[in-house]
């Protein structure tokens, strides 16, 4: 109920903007590291510079998605996480075990004690920035949240395409975050006009295994426990 | 240098001993200490192992407890919260409970949050320099380090929410403890060391300051060259093993080392014990040698002793057998020893025989002689008999020596074959022998020896006849000594070869006159120059012109204790003992003297001096004669020889050769006392004399015999008819004056004009006689 209510509102404050815009273009990033091979999960934040017209609404797919990190086989998924600020985010506990999630970031300090199932709140993620979330039972369980401050977010697919549609003609700022990022980004400067747009941006990202549960020693004789 | 034997072979088995034993000594204790040194670095390097191995359990251990402080989530919380008031205590809580020494807290740019004990920021930007790449990793690690000097192991882990939002450092202390857990193990040594800058920090089980030294002195920088060398295996300056590994990364620049440490006493151990060990083996092996040495010594050297033993004997005369010896070399030098003993006896033998008997003849010697006198001296009998060859010198010059040599044996052979065994028979010298007995052997002499003597004999197909001379002397109880003895004999020898007589015994007195004549001839020397001896001169008076021209010098001597001794003896006597010579040099010199006086007084004298036969013959008096004319330099013709008859017949030619060169010289030749010998008419003929002497037994008795005025007339007829000047001597009387003037005599001299007078009264008279002519016609 929360988190419709909580997207309801961003969808009324969208539709305000976008209530002004009078012609919509497209916008479709390709982020590829140094190989040309696509990166997933790079967050890219359009950030509004000078808009030539209002935008139209905000039916951005981001903005709608449902905001959930659960914890499965004691990982977090997704992964990363691109919300807007103001956007409430449900930790959902989906295994046997306990788990304590909490955060330490400037942008966002929470805690949720060990818990089963559904937590009795979502988080809301009042400020922009970026949130380390972890489990204190199991170190290596890690997940981030991209809190930005423009309606314009995404994170890349596995084929490392994040599209967006119906955005005001003006100048934007382009900003891409990955945890794994080598360097900081350099915000790009992007001019939209009617036209709709591809680009493609190369992204340093140190290669990983996203975090995961490490052999589990003891599952055999804990198997009837879980 | 040693000398015996013995010494020599305990020196060579010594050596050899000890050159074998040391020389194998040498070998196994190298062997034994290269082993040594092996199995020590072995150790200190399996020890080095061990330590390191130590050193990660202990990593694991403080990782995991560092490990637990980060992950826990009070603690991520205060650090994410920046709760420091809690991070501090939390800090402290749990770095005690882990016993760690150093805390350092660092944020995620690696920047000190917090350090206990203060670690400064530059030493913490040194500190994660070589570490960035663990930190990128982002999770926990350890490194070996030097903070604040000290060594340290620490352990870097992340405080991770859940990313990495801080460092923690757990650091703890490599100090003596650690080193000691270590030692407690390997039983080696053990340290850590702390190098920064020059500064070594050693934290150690042993305290070594050479150890510290080594250190050091590889750090400081004139060494540089020689870092590379420190890790690994080195040996000290007193063979200190040492086994350096490096803790800390090769990057560092503040090194931190680990070391195994082996004193060399404690490697070298069983080398010095085996050593030892050698060593009194090596005393006991010495012992035995010498020991042997001396007992191999002995098996030569007892023989030998019994052979210088058996020497000894030999040497002192005692018969011996000698010894018997086993050893091969040995038994030789005792059979030669044997054989030297055998010759020995027989050259003593030979010697003795040589001592005792005269080598040519085989009689016995004058040493035998002596013996023999002795007993019979002991005895106080028998005879003794000095046999003397008449004229054995000119026998010998006629017939050559080596026929001397036979007459002589023929003569020994009379002697022995003639007389019975219990007469001693000798040659005493060249041609004297002595026979003696201890009873009277006179009568056998006489009759059965003198007569077999004087059988010729025969050399060389020719006859020649031997005449002896003997003296005898019966033993009494007067005869002292053996010398006594042979003199007597001799006196009676002597008298015997003036006498015609054959032989001659001794007569008591004998001795005595012997004994004046040796006195006289004693003190010739000292008479001459006291004036004891002296000139008188006698005139020779020109019978024509009736003036004193010429003297004859006489030669008298006035002894203090004997009293006047007569010219006839002590002239004799100077013949005898080779005095005369002296005797004749001072009279010429006198003379000569005498007449340089009186020249210089304007007495103008021939002066004559009588020279004696030894002069004559003497070819040496010739020169001493030139010489003294040179020395004063007179006219020779002052000076005048007489020379008398028997004189120039002893040997005529050398005589007659000796006279021409003094008549050369200048000097004139008188011959004196004609009328004595026997001198034949041909040898006047030749002498050449200027003037002739007659005998005064011719004048003295002139006045009542006349054979004697006939013998003088024919004389002076003959002397001038030969050109010769003739001097009548013994004028006593006016009557023997007128009658030699009548006979044409030159010359007189006698009484009837003065007695020999000493040079100043004869001076004195001459002066007065030339002036008052006495003579009267």
């Amino acid at each position: 109920m929360k988190t419709k209510l909580a997207i309801k509102s961003l969808y009324v404050g969208l539709l305000g903007v976008i209530g002004l815009a009078v012609k919509a273009s497209g916008l479709s990033v390709t982020v590829v590291d140094a190989q040309q091979q696509p990166i997933a999960d790079v967050v890219v934040e359009l950030l509004p510079e000078k808009l030539d017209e209002q935008p139209a609404q905000a039916d951005s797919n981001l903005s709608q998605d449902f905001h959930e990190i659960g914890q499965k086989n004691r990982t977090f998924v997704p992964f990363i996480s691109a919300v807007t600020v103001g956007s409430e985010v449900d930790f959902p506990n989906y295994d046997k075990t306990r788990h304590h999630v909490y955060s330490f970031s400037e942008a966002k300090t929470f805690e949720l004690k060990l818990y089963v199932g559904r937590p009795d709140t979502t988080i809301r993620f009042n400020k922009a920035g970026i949130v380390a979330i972890g489990c204190n039972i199991h170190d290596y369980m890690q997940a981030y949240i991209y809190v930005g401050g423009s309606p314009w977010l995404g994170k890349t697919t596995a084929s490392g395409v994040v599209s967006f549609e119906e955005l005001p003609k003006g100048t934007y700022q382009l900003n891409l975050w990955h945890p794994w990022q080598l360097d900081s980004f350099e915000q790009q400067q992007i001019v939209l006009d009617s036209e709709t747009k591809d680009i493609s941006i190369t992204f340093h990202i140190e290669e990983k295994e996203k975090p995961s549960p490490p052999d589990n020693k003891w599952q055999d004789l804990f198997k009837d426990i879980q | 240098m040693i000398k015996s034997y013995r010494g020599k072979l305990i020196l060579l088995m010594v050596l050899a001993l000890s050159l074998v034993q040391l020389g194998s000594s040498f070998a196994t204790l190298q062997v034994i200490r290269n082993l040594s040194e092996e199995q020590a670095s072995q150790s200190v390097k399996v020890g080095s192992k061990i330590l390191r191995e130590g050193l990660e359990q202990k990593e694991a251990q403080y990782r995991s407890a560092t490990q637990v402080l980060v992950s826990d989530f009070g603690f991520k919380s205060a650090i994410a919260t920046e709760d420091r008031p809690t991070i501090a205590t939390a800090l402290e809580n749990h770095s005690r409970r882990i016993n760690a020494d150093l805390v350092l807290l660092l944020n995620n740019s690696l920047e000190r949050l917090l350090s206990a004990p203060v670690v400064s920021a530059q030493e913490v930007e040194r500190l994660v320099e070589g570490s960035q790449d663990f930190y990128r990793n982002g999770s926990a690690f350890s490194r070996n380090l030097v903070i604040n000097e000290e060594p340290y192991m620490i352990v870097f882990a992340p405080v991770k929410a859940p990313t990495t939002v801080a460092w923690v450092g757990m650091g703890f202390l490599l100090d003596k403890d650690v080193a000691e857990e270590t030692k407690q193990i390997t039983g080696l040594d053990v340290g850590f060391v702390a190098m920064s800058g020059s500064r070594a920090t050693l934290n150690t089980t042993i305290d070594e300051p050479s150890i510290e030294h080594y250190f050091e002195s590889q750090v400081s920088p004139h060494e540089q060259g020689q870092q590379q060398s420190i890790l690994g295996l080195s040996r000290l300056e007193s063979d200190d093993l040492l086994f350096v590994s490096e803790l800390s990364s090769p990057t560092e620049s503040a090194k931190l080392y680990s070391f195994m440490y082996v004193s060399s006493n404690s490697w070298l151990k069983r080398y010095y014990e085996l050593r030892n060990y050698q060593l009194w083996v090596f005393l006991g092996a010495l012992l035995v040698a010498i020991g042997v040495a001396i007992w191999l010594a002995k098996e030569v050297s007892r023989p030998v002793e019994k052979l210088v033993r058996f020497a000894r004997r030999i040497g002192k005369g005692e018969s011996s057998k000698a010894p018997q010896v086993k050893t091969k070399e040995l038994s030789l030098l005792s059979s030669t020893l044997q054989q030297m003993n055998v010759d020995i006896k027989q050259r003593q033998e030979e010697i003795v025989y040589n001592n005792t008997h005269d080598m040519l003849t085989g009689l016995a010697n004058r040493n035998a002689a002596e013996q023999y006198l002795k007993r019979l001296l002991d005895k106080g009998r028998g005879t003794l008999i000095i046999l003397n060859i008449k004229k054995f010198r000119l026998i010998n010059d006629s017939i050559g020596y080596a026929n001397g040599d036979l007459i002589l044996k023929a003569i020994a052979k009379r002697l022995t074959g003639t007389l019975p065994k219990d007469v001693f028979k000798a040659r005493l010298a060249s041609d004297e022998f002595l026979i003696a007995a201890d009873y009277d052997i006179c009568k056998l002499f006489a009759e059965q020896l003198l007569p077999a003597l004087q059988q010729g004999i025969n050399i060389d197909d020719s006859q020649v006849n031997v005449y002896v001379n003997a003296g005898v002397y019966y033993l009494n109880n007067r005869s002292q000594t053996i010398n006594d003895m042979l003199r007597c004999a001799d006196i009676a020898l002597s008298k015997a070869k003036r006498s015609a007589d054959s032989f001659v015994l001794y007569q008591q007195g004998q001795d005595e006159n012997y004994q004046r004549q040796l006195h006289i001839i004693g003190i010739f020397e000292e008479s001459m120059a006291d004036g004891s001896m002296y000139l008188e001169y006698q005139p020779k008076v020109n019978l024509n012109s009736g003036q004193c021209t010429e003297a004859e010098a006489l030669l008298r001597w006035q002894d203090k204790e004997l009293g006047f001794i007569s010219p006839e003896e002590f002239i004799q006597l100077a013949e005898l003992s080779g005095n005369i010579r002296a005797v004749t040099n001072w009279v010429i010199e006198e003379v000569i003297k005498q007449i340089i006086l009186w020249q210089a007084k304007g007495l103008s004298l021939r002066v004559s001096v009588n020279i004696s036969v030894d002069d004559l013959l003497d070819k040496g008096f010739r020169f001493i004669v030139r010489s003294l004319l040179e020395k004063y330099s007179i006219n020779p013709r002052c000076l005048s020889f007489e020379i008398t008859e028997s004189v120039i017949m002893s040997d005529p030619e050398l005589a007659v050769e000796s006279m021409n060169i003094f008549k050369d010289l200048g000097i004139s030749i008188a011959i004196d006392d004609f009328g004595t010998g026997y001198s034949s008419l041909s040898y006047l003929k030749k002498v050449p004399a200027s003037e002739l002497k007659i005998d005064k037994s011719f004048v003295i008795d002139f006045d009542n015999n006349e054979e004697d005025r006939m013998i003088v007339e024919t004389s002076v007829e003959l002397a001038h008819s030969f050109g010769m000047k003739v001097v009548a001597e013994g004028v006593e009387t006016e009557s023997c004056l007128q009658q030699l003037k009548t006979f044409g005599c030159d010359l007189g001299q006698g009484y009837f004009f003065t007695r020999a007078l000493r040079a100043n009264d004869f001076e004195a008279w001459c002066e007065k006689f030339n002036s008052n002519t006495v003579l009267t016609d």
